[in-house]
């Protein structure tokens, strides 16, 4: 697998596990019935804008940079999900910047009015972005013919891309994992056995849909030992994270979610398109697998080498940096302000 | 209106609502670091508390102007895709480069605004100072990709326009376009005089329209006041060299466009100054060339082949003139009310300068002219943009077998917009978003200021100062108390 296909995932698997953590908060502050989680998840979310910020913007500059011709990809075929995400992104960040703001003042029914108008928002971005992102593996509504595709000449089908099979079950896939993932976070010890079904679901979703339509991503994970080992990890730190009360507990939550949307991408051996381009289509560019290679749009070579030594430093600063800041300023503080509200 | 026109106006449109928080981004450190300064060295609660408030601003505007920062990154990738591509593959690396001064600016603000309480003050000034590298550094940044728009280097931009090939290719090339020496100089010190003038301005409004306040009120407003007159009259001296600058780097690396943006026609030696009709001749061959020379030959369109003529060049010229027209007043401004605060002529009592902020008049052309520079800087990136029409990327400047000048496009706009028609429906709702979101901060501002008193502030910046019980800070803890008795007679 090209080595810049690969450094691709770095960012896209952050802002993707970034993501989670905001989508389960947003999503439970509503529903949640113990206060206290409740009180956490505010203060999570408040300490998490600087963060999906960057990783945003550090996610689009590493796609323009490593991949120029996915441009005319995203002009073309991607104009409409991308440009109404942004709408969509825009209104979320809105209402979250309203819930702080009316925090701030005091205002706490407002600020979970806020948070809850924000919720069916929250959900709809986690869609719009799933969508984007198993269209461009599987090759759910890109309308090519094999020399169009060569030229890269691609038409959309939004419907096809929306709802189709594979995108709506790898989207439940990963709601059952945000539930998981949420329950594991905040060591929601109550709800253990949410966590477990959860999880237990988003594992059989996630390995019944690549088997059906990504089958590069399917066959690589499951001959895999670290796929394995990876899922028994994610039962072990739930029990851990609800029963034993592990030391950065968020930490251990949060890097297994990154290693595993890593894995994910590697197992992908850099390949989109893999359902609408199946394998011995075109053998001299495919080889023996299903599938496009994305090393075929890459920037070319010398802007490339230029760019990647300063987006890895970019990385390090982001997940360095960024993160610690946000961990250590903005959530501490916002949880210091939680203790002082539950003692008051 | 057809998509092409859509596209632009989209583009222009989100580009002018994100550029209004930059140059608050880049001003508001520096004007807060400066107020923290003074504090400190002066043992003034009130300049603690102006530093304190607008960092709330500061951060506000961050968060909402990288929302808008965001818009603008999704368009380019899907609006102007064709145009991205292009940068991609050569010009990629400032926005690269751009990331790590966002990061930059993000984590040093949010050790900032957590460390009043937790840092050294020489460390908590420095911390502000690098937020302020930061924004700045993006500014400029993103002005060298504009620069390089208008004089790309990197490649080959002939052969690019001929075959649509990418040769020789040198990404750090491409970081030293030749106009970026005048682009990037004056970018900045614009968004400084934008942000330092609408500061002032927004003081000057308060201390013009309420002039009941109480002492603390009036202490604050008047800190504020003389603070950000001095920070615009110092930058003015910057911009006015920017600006000189931008004029003799165009006549070189630009004629073309130096001939749009000052609508002239013709070549000529004692080429004249037009400005809303005011002609002075000569000016414009003096001020373009170096050494000065009122006879120096300025080229007009009629040097250049009527195809590379820009289209909509009267729009181009007129908003320079409003553009120019503001920023040289707003700076003849700036310094007389630096020069006024600071020595109180009384032989300007007439314009009210012996008090200016105290007196309307001054007050009024304070708050007039700060805030018409958010118009002369909008104008004048209209006219940049708009002056380099019918390219997005220019090329080389050849000479034609007629002698004629021609410009050797990289790529002409009308090939660099998409086409698609689902993004007019997108790009209204893109739109009013933005214009919602731009009003909600505005209330959300004005809702956080109104229900926290200065007062309160002048009193919570207390402990940070040395020695609290020093002569001031017990002064001004007996100020409050009286203002504060004075709040509650008035309110019995």
């Amino acid at each position: 697998m090209n080595e810049y296909v690969l450094f691709f995932f770095v960012p896209l698997a952050w802002f993707a596990t970034i993501f989670m953590i905001e989508a389960g908060s947003i999503v439970m502050v509503p529903i949640c019935k113990i206060e206290s989680y409740k009180q956490k998840m505010i203060a999570v979310l408040g300490a998490l804008w600087a963060i999906i910020a960057t990783s945003l913007v550090y996610l689009v500059v590493t796609l323009d940079t490593i991949f120029a011709p996915v441009m005319f990809v995203t002009g073309e075929v991607l104009v409409a999900p991308l440009l109404a995400l942004i709408i969509l992104l825009g209104l979320h960040h809105f209402l979250i910047g309203s819930a702080e703001g009316a925090g701030s003042l005091g205002l706490h029914v407002d600020e979970e009015k806020y948070l809850t108008w924000a919720m069916p928002i929250a959900l709809i971005v986690a869609f719009f972005g799933t969508t984007l992102f198993t269209s461009v593996f599987s090759g759910y509504g890109f309308q090519f013919t094999l020399e169009s595709l060569l030229k890269l000449q691609i038409t959309p089908n939004y419907v096809q891309m929306f709802f189709n099979p594979f995108n709506i079950v790898f989207f439940l896939g990963i709601v059952f994992y945000v539930v998981y993932f949420t329950v594991a976070y905040y060591g929601i010890k109550e709800r253990w056995q949410l966590g477990v079904a959860g999880l237990t679901l988003a594992h059989i979703l996630f390995l019944a849909s690549t088997a059906l339509w990504l089958p590069v991503v399917f066959q690589s994970a499951v001959g895999n030992p670290g796929y394995w080992i990876f899922v028994i990890l994610t039962y072990v730190l739930l029990y851990l994270s609800t029963f034993k009360n592990i030391p950065w507990r968020q930490m251990w939550v949060f890097l297994l979610t990154y290693v595993g949307a890593l894995m994910f991408g590697a197992f992908t051996q850099g390949r989109i398109l893999q359902d609408a381009v199946p394998a011995g289509t075109v053998p001299a560019i495919q080889g023996s697998l299903a599938g496009v290679p994305a090393s075929l749009l890459l920037t070319n070579p010398s802007t490339l080498a230029a760019g990647a030594v300063v987006l890895g430093m970019a990385g390090i600063l982001i997940i360095g940096g960024v993160t610690a800041v946000s961990y250590k300023i903005l959530y501490r503080q916002a949880l210091k302000k939680v203790a002082e509200k539950v003692k008051a | 209106m057809s998509l092409e026109i859509f596209d632009r106006v989209l583009a222009a449109y989100t580009m002018g609502v994100h550029v209004l928080f930059t140059y608050w981004a880049i001003t508001l450190p520096i004007f807060i670091v400066a107020a923290e300064y003074l504090a400190y060295r002066k043992n003034d609660p009130y300049y603690m508390a102006i530093a304190k408030r607008w960092s709330v601003v500061m951060a506000v505007l961050f968060a909402v102007g990288s929302a808008a920062g965001a818009a603008i990154a999704v368009e380019f990738i899907t609006v102007w895709y064709k145009w991205m591509y292009v940068v991609n593959q050569v010009d990629i690396l400032p926005f690269d480069i751009e990331v790590l001064a966002f990061f930059t600016e993000v984590i040093f603000l949010a050790l900032y605004m957590y460390g009043w309480d937790r840092l050294s003050r020489g460390a908590h000034m420095i911390i502000g100072l690098l937020v302020s590298l930061g924004s700045t550094a993006s500014a400029i940044l993103i002005l060298m990709v504009n620069s390089w728009m208008n004089t790309p280097t990197g490649f080959n931009v002939a052969q690019y326009a001929q075959s649509g090939q990418f040769t020789d290719v040198d990404p750090l090339a491409a970081l030293a376009p030749p106009v970026a020496i005048a682009e990037v100089p004056m970018g900045v010190a614009g968004a400084w005089f934008v942000g330092f003038g609408s500061i002032l301005g927004y003081f000057a409004y308060r201390l013009l329209t309420n002039k009941n306040m109480g002492h603390e009120e009036k202490e604050y407003y008047t800190r504020g006041f003389k603070l950000s007159a001095y920070l615009w009259a110092g930058d003015a001296i910057f911009l006015a060299w920017a600006g000189d600058n931008a004029g003799k780097v165009l006549y070189w690396a630009q004629p073309l466009k130096l001939a749009t943006l000052e609508g002239l026609m013709t070549t000529q030696s004692n080429a004249p100054l037009d400005l809303f009709g005011i002609n002075v001749p000569g000016l414009l061959s003096l001020l373009v060339s170096w050494p000065p020379n009122p006879n120096a030959v300025v080229l007009g369109y009629s040097s250049f082949v009527s195809q590379d003529w820009n289209p909509i060049w009267w729009l181009s010229h007129v908003s320079y003139d409003i553009h120019a027209t503001l920023g040289i007043i707003g700076a003849l401004v700036a310094w007389i009310l630096a020069y006024s605060v600071w020595r109180r002529p009384k032989w300007l009592s007439f314009l009210g300068l012996d008090n200016p902020t105290e007196k309307t008049i001054p007050l009024g052309v304070a708050f007039l002219f700060g805030w018409l520079q958010l118009i002369a800087w909008e104008a004048g990136w209209v006219a940049a943009e708009t002056g380099r029409q019918p390219w997005v990327i220019w090329g080389p400047m050849v000479q034609t077998a007629s002698g004629l000048y021609a410009i050797q496009a990289g790529l002409a706009t009308a090939d660099a917009f998409n086409d698609s028609p689902e993004i007019l429906p997108i790009g209204i709702t893109i739109m009013a978003i933005l214009a919602i979101a731009v009003a909600g901060t505005i209330y959300m501002l004005k809702k956080l200021f109104s229900t926290a008193r200065i007062a309160n502030d002048v009193s919570a910046s207390l402990p940070l100062l040395s020695g609290s019980a020093g002569v001031m800070a017990t002064q001004t803890s007996k100020d409050l108390s009286i203002g504060n008795d004075k709040i509650v007679n008035k309110g019995t």
